[in-house]
């Protein structure tokens, strides 16, 4: 290769590094959505999906510690650096926020994606939430630290009260459509009956859709938890086109559920400026 | 500047059905080196160091990392948070399994990092243990008498009323059991009960130092 082949490819290196990323040795920069990880590219620019900047190179896996603290219904957060341990002040905006805090219940009844807000005098992100049952509540926390990759940071908070037990859910199987604030849900599964370790298409065919819309960037979001909260997955549709001979959109999602058993899917779609939240159970088998 | 107008050569993975962006010399190698190849590298366990030694554990990596058997760390993600904490992340555990589905392709040799697998630390010892009578900061904690297979979660009920998540473990293997040093040490107060639930799963130490 010619001398032209490096000085372009320390060119674009340069537009886009990003500490944090790991720049691949002897090669031309390959571009990647630091959100959709399959989102790939020979050139800089934007994901299609979901509107971030594509950075060079490959996330390096560091992670990033979140330290809680819940005072009534106030919790507080605290992201630190792993490589300094000193709290984190500048971070990316994504999918539209700076955070994003999912927060599921032992029980799977209670779901929230919110936003803390960030407190420049404590780094702290806060936020208010009534969660009035006692129990375990998972949580992931869901930011872009500038100078590192997105991360997705489990924790676990307890709400202590009277009658506080810890317990595993069994929710019966549920693909019953939904009906959400204004919008109704029909979920179909491919194939039928999900395995564990293999490839599940999700489709959500969503109507009516007129005013059918973006929320946070993004056509739908999805949180899939294994039932015991151990897994917790956080996914964007690949793909949204019209549902033939309905008047529905069908909103696309790929996951791979690693393990067996229960799971519950909450998905998140917007018409008209109003949030809609529908939830699934969905059996996930293992093949033996 | 001739090079600027070229288009990118697409590298070639060979004739197997190929589905997926994540290959071996550029993603999964890497994951290896950090995650598995401090066991893996045929003194301790199988070697997984290059393509030819993993390709045929494709399957099983998938399988033994989704039902988070390996790494054996056995904690739970983000209930506790602990010192070289081994599990992998859920986004880790979605790269091996988009691999593995997606034909488990090499990729451009070109791309593989000279190899700086991760090696072994010598673990931490720690024989104070910490009492409920006194209190104090608790450095580190120890699944004991946990039956195999179990799993359960351990928390610190403090006489505030708070709780404060300790430990879970994740279907107990008593081959792989160690003891969990906290990156914080946690700090519990006089009076404050150990709770394991479920209550038979078995019992913990707690360490001062
Ligand atoms: C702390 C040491 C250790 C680490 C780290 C580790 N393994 Fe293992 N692994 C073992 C041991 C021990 C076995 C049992 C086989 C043996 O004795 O060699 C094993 C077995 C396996 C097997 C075979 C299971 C079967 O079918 O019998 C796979 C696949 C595997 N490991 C993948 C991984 C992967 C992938 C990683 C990293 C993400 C990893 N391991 C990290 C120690 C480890
Ligand atoms: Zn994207």
């Amino acid at each position: 290769m010619g001398d032209g082949w490096i000085s372009r490819r320390n060119v674009l290196a340069a537009l886009t590094a990003v500490s944090g990323w790991a720049q691949l040795p002897n090669t031309e920069p390959e571009f990647v959505c630091p959100m959709d990880r399959d989102v790939r590219s020979s050139t800089p620019g934007k994901c299609p999906r979901c509107g971030m900047k594509l950075v060079a190179g490959i996330p390096e896996t560091r992670e990033y510690f979140v330290e809680m603290k819940r005072d009534g219904p106030r919790l507080a957060l605290l992201v630190r650096d792993p490589s300094s341990g000193k709290p984190v002040r500048d971070f990316e905006v994504m999918h539209e926020r700076i955070f994003h805090l999912f927060v599921i219940s032992q029980d799977l009844e209670v779901f929230a994606h919110v936003h803390p807000e960030f407190d420049p005098a404590s780094a702290e992100f806060r936020i208010e939430l009534q969660l009035p049952k006692p129990g375990m509540y998972r949580v992931l926390s869901d930011f872009y630290p500038h100078g590192g990759a997105p991360q997705l940071i489990a924790g676990t908070f307890m709400v202590p009260g009277v009658g506080f037990r810890i317990a595993t859910a069994a929710p019966p199987p549920d693909l019953q459509p939904k009906r959400g604030e204004n919008i109704d849900a029909e979920l179909l599964l491919e194939p039928q009956r999900p395995l564990a370790g293999f490839k599940t298409i999700m489709f959500f065919r969503v109507s009516p859709v007129d005013g059918l819309e973006a929320y946070l960037g993004a056509m739908g979001h999805m949180m899939a938890a294994s039932a015991d909260l151990i897994d917790m997955m956080h996914l964007h549709p690949v793909y949204v086109t019209d549902d033939p001979g309905t008047a529905a959109k069908q909103i696309q999602f790929n996951i791979i559920f690693p393990r067996e058993g229960m799971h519950r899917v909450w998905v998140q779609f917007q018409r008209a400026g109003v949030v809609n939240t529908v939830a699934f159970n969905v059996p996930v088998g293992a093949l033996r | 500047m001739r090079g600027v107008l070229l288009l990118l050569a697409v590298p070639l993975f060979g004739h197997d059905v190929v589905t997926t962006k994540v290959t071996w010399t550029k993603e999964v190698s890497r994951l290896v080196d950090r995650r598995c190849a401090t066991c893996h590298n045929g003194k301790t366990s199988f070697p997984l160091l290059d393509y030819a030694a993993a390709r045929p554990w494709a399957k099983a990596i998938k399988e033994e990392t989704g039902n988070r058997r390996m790494p054996p760390w056995q904690a739970v993600k983000g209930f506790g948070e602990f010192r070289d904490d081994a599990g992998l992340t859920q986004e880790e555990i979605e790269l091996l399994s988009d691999w593995v589905e997606g034909g488990a392709p090499e990729g451009d040799p070109q791309w593989l990092l000279e190899r700086k697998p991760a090696t072994r630390k010598a673990a931490p010892r720690f024989g104070h243990r910490w009492r409920a009578e006194t209190g104090g900061k608790v450095a580190a904690i120890r699944p004991d008498g946990f039956r195999p297979g179990a799993s359960a979660q351990v928390v610190a009920e403090l006489p505030d009323g708070g709780i404060v998540p300790l430990l879970w473990i994740y279907r107990f293997d008593p081959n792989s059991t160690r003891t969990y040093q906290y990156r914080v040490p946690v700090d519990l107060p006089a009076g404050t009960a150990i709770r394991v639930s479920p209550a038979e799963a078995g019992s913990v130490t707690l360490f001062r130092r």
